[in-house]
């Protein structure tokens, strides 16, 4: 027969790494991100980090890099599969060669979706825009802008290398 | 016989009247808009300003829609504003190779207003679509144009009405400005009264 243990139970711990690059993977065992801090602070379940002074990397089906985020707070769950980034977020993808800047964005990987909210401002090879909301799919094959204030953009057509039809 | 004669030769007659006020009214519009309003989009456009509701990158193209897309040259050149615009990069067609990220066609739809504009000089037209392309060097605007063209050297601004109207922005010397096209076409053309030279003094 099993004796009760007579102790209180220990309340969960906190456990808080400095300066550390830590992989996320999922319940598959796949690499989902990796994270480079000043501060990760994780519950014992360390399923829910709260990331402090982070550079994320976004990483796709086959470990390849998707797209990055720099930012100051982060707030990544592994086993909803998402991202939150806020305090003035950095994003861009190598493969698209868009970057931007906003507030907050969210990466949602099951949605296969990323979302950005609050002074929009980026480029991408053809032009500059600013907007209130950017929302695309991971590998921003389609990105939309939108925002109560409207989108403004500058396209600045590539100067040379363009051959006449006539 | 001597009728028939004389009312086919009045036909002839009146054809060739017709056919050089046409082209005399061609001519007088070609040299104006060719020259004030249209030329200065040369073939190459941009930089580009934009402001819509949404924009919405996809596969090099840009559409926008939403609060009238407003589309406009950076050195103010020209203007356009319609219910939905569409930039498309790289795809010149006709197998012209361009730059992935250089313009190729602009297509501006619904309720279509083309402005160009420089000192003095200045074009309005309307139309319900317009299309800007890189490959043709042309801006073709169809659907019913309307418009009209102001010159220093017009007495007052030329009014244009159209099916189709084909502007070409950076003409060769010897090929086409201007194609207006409908049913019928119509222009307008009202030059400017110049000044009287002196004339010599008389003796007497």
């Amino acid at each position: 027969m099993l004796k009760k243990d007579p102790r209180p139970p220990r309340p969960p711990v906190d456990i808080v790494v400095k300066n550390s690059e830590t992989v996320q993977e999922d319940t598959a065992g796949k690499p989902m991100w990796r994270i480079s801090a000043r501060e990760i602070r994780a519950s014992e379940a360390a399923t829910t980090l709260q990331v402090k002074g982070a550079s994320v990397v976004v990483l796709g089906p086959g470990g390849q890099d998707r797209m990055r985020l720099v930012c100051p707070n982060l707030v990544a769950n592994g086993a909803a599969k998402r991202l939150e980034a806020s305090g003035g977020v950095s994003a861009s993808s190598a493969e698209n060669g868009i970057s931007f800047k906003a507030e907050r964005i969210e990466v949602d990987l099951p949605a296969n979706r990323v979302t950005a909210s609050g002074g929009v401002e980026g480029s991408n090879p053809q032009g500059r825009f600013q907007a209130g909301t950017l929302e695309s799919d991971l590998k921003f094959e389609v990105v939309r802008l939108g925002g109560a204030g409207g989108v403004r953009a500058t396209i600045n057509p590539a100067a040379g290398s363009q051959g006449k039809g006539r | 016989m001597n009728l028939l004669t004389s009312a086919a030769a009045a036909k002839v007659n009146m054809k060739n009247r017709i056919r050089t006020t046409a082209l005399c009214a061609t001519v007088c519009l070609m040299a104006v808009v060719s020259s004030a309003a249209f030329a200065q989009q040369a073939q190459r456009i941009g930089p580009l300003k934009v402001t819509a509701g949404e924009i919405v990158f996809k596969k090099n193209q840009w559409t926008l829609s939403g609060n009238r897309p407003h589309l406009f040259a950076v050195d103010g050149s020209f203007d356009v504003r319609a219910d939905r615009i569409v930039v498309d990069f790289a795809s010149a067609g006709k197998g012209v190779k361009i730059s992935k990220d250089s313009i190729g066609t602009v297509t501006a739809t619904g309720s279509v207003e083309f402005v160009s504009k420089k000192p003095g000089q200045s074009a309005q037209v309307r139309a319900p679509k317009a299309v800007y392309s890189q490959a043709e060097g042309t801006l073709v605007l169809s659907g019913g144009v309307k418009g009209t063209v102001s010159d220093p050297s017009l007495a007052e601004p030329t009014p244009i009405t159209a099916d189709r109207l084909t502007v070409w922005l950076d003409p060769p010397e010897d090929g086409p400005r201007l194609k207006i096209e409908g049913s019928p076409a119509e222009i307008r053309v009202t030059p400017k009264e110049q000044p009287e030279q002196d004339q010599p003094a008389t003796k007497g």
